[in-house]
């Protein structure tokens, strides 16, 4: 559909119309350099910029806004890294006071640090595995489900074979291989770029 | 297509993260031992809350799964030939559809 066509499958609510604002806009920004590292810093989600968006749009009718004159995407996009920049606590000259010790002023104390928190590891540790998986099943999905079911429920190679009707258990080791090279590699780009 | 005889596989898969816990959703897909082409594989669907998903659609692995209760169903020779569909989103009555994912769970 072109533009115009979109943005009014975008006003009606369809799911057409939606569904294209989730591939084209606020799932690929989510993605950018640009914006993935904030998101993580201010813990916003694609989900929560698809839902700002639908009530930006809808509820505040911004979508009657359009008009035509360039991109749709474009038009959209904007209002999306607009959101990941408004989700700055100190964007607007806000000072956190959240760690300041009223008994602190004047006394002179040693501040213990934690420079390692076990919980907060094995969450992160989580996240990535999460965050790299979805990057799999989005490559291929049956990658992601011969990982699965190597990985988490331990079935053999001639099982996954019966089980998604692949050709031969030598190709289920050749995918399982090829998954496990992308998860690593995954993992590595997402911590060298966020 | 054939599950192992003794092992019962479920997958795992959730919504995109959703600031309103009913637009959330979280489906269990559910291969039992010794399936085969023919045999059901069972769907259960709760919101954020952890109500059943009332009445909807579910769609994934090329398929539209019509749920009601919490409940739908469909052949596992179904879910072998939409094996490389990435897309999953749930359809409800008067919500937008919610994309959502396999997890690794």
């Amino acid at each position: 559909m072109n533009d115009i066509e979109w943005s009014r499958s975008v006003a009606a609510g369809e799911d057409a119309g939606w569904k294209l604002v989730w591939d084209k806009v606020v799932e690929p920004e989510s993605r950018s350099m640009r914006s993935a590292e904030l998101m993580l810093r201010y813990s916003l989600t694609a989900g929560d910029l698809m839902g700002m968006l639908y009530q930006e749009m809808i509820a505040r009718d911004k979508i009657s806004l359009y008009r035509g004159e360039g991109s749709f995407q474009g038009w959209l996009r904007r209002y999306v890294r607009g959101f990941v920049l408004a989700a700055n606590p100190n964007a607007h000259g806000e000072i956190s006071i959240e760690n300041a010790d009223p008994d602190a002023e004047g006394a002179s104390r040693t501040l213990d640090i934690a420079v390692r928190d076990e919980n907060v590891s094995r969450n992160d540790v989580w996240t990535m595995t999460h965050r790299c998986f979805h990057d799999l099943w989005r490559k291929d999905p049956e990658r992601a489900y011969i990982h699965l079911l190597k990985t988490r429920f331990h079935l053999s190679s001639d099982e996954v074979c019966a089980f998604l009707d692949v050709s031969s258990p030598a190709n289920v080791d050749q995918i399982f291989s090829r998954s496990v090279k992308f998860m690593r590699s995954a993992w590595v780009s997402h911590e060298k770029n966020g | 297509m054939q599950t192992p005889e003794e092992k019962t596989i479920t997958f795992t898969l959730h919504s995109q993260p959703m600031k309103d816990p009913k637009a959330r959703w979280k489906v269990s897909v559910t291969f039992a031992a010794g399936s085969s082409d023919a045999s059901p594989a069972e769907v259960t669907a709760v919101d954020g809350d952890g109500s059943p998903v009332a009445c909807g659609e579910f769609e994934f692995a090329g398929m539209k799964i019509a749920l009601q209760n919490g409940k739908g169903a469909f052949r596992c020779a179904d879910f072998v030939a939409g094996k490389h569909e990435s897309a999953v989103w749930m359809y409800r009555p008067g919500m937008s559809p919610v994309p959502g994912m396999l997890t690794f769970e």
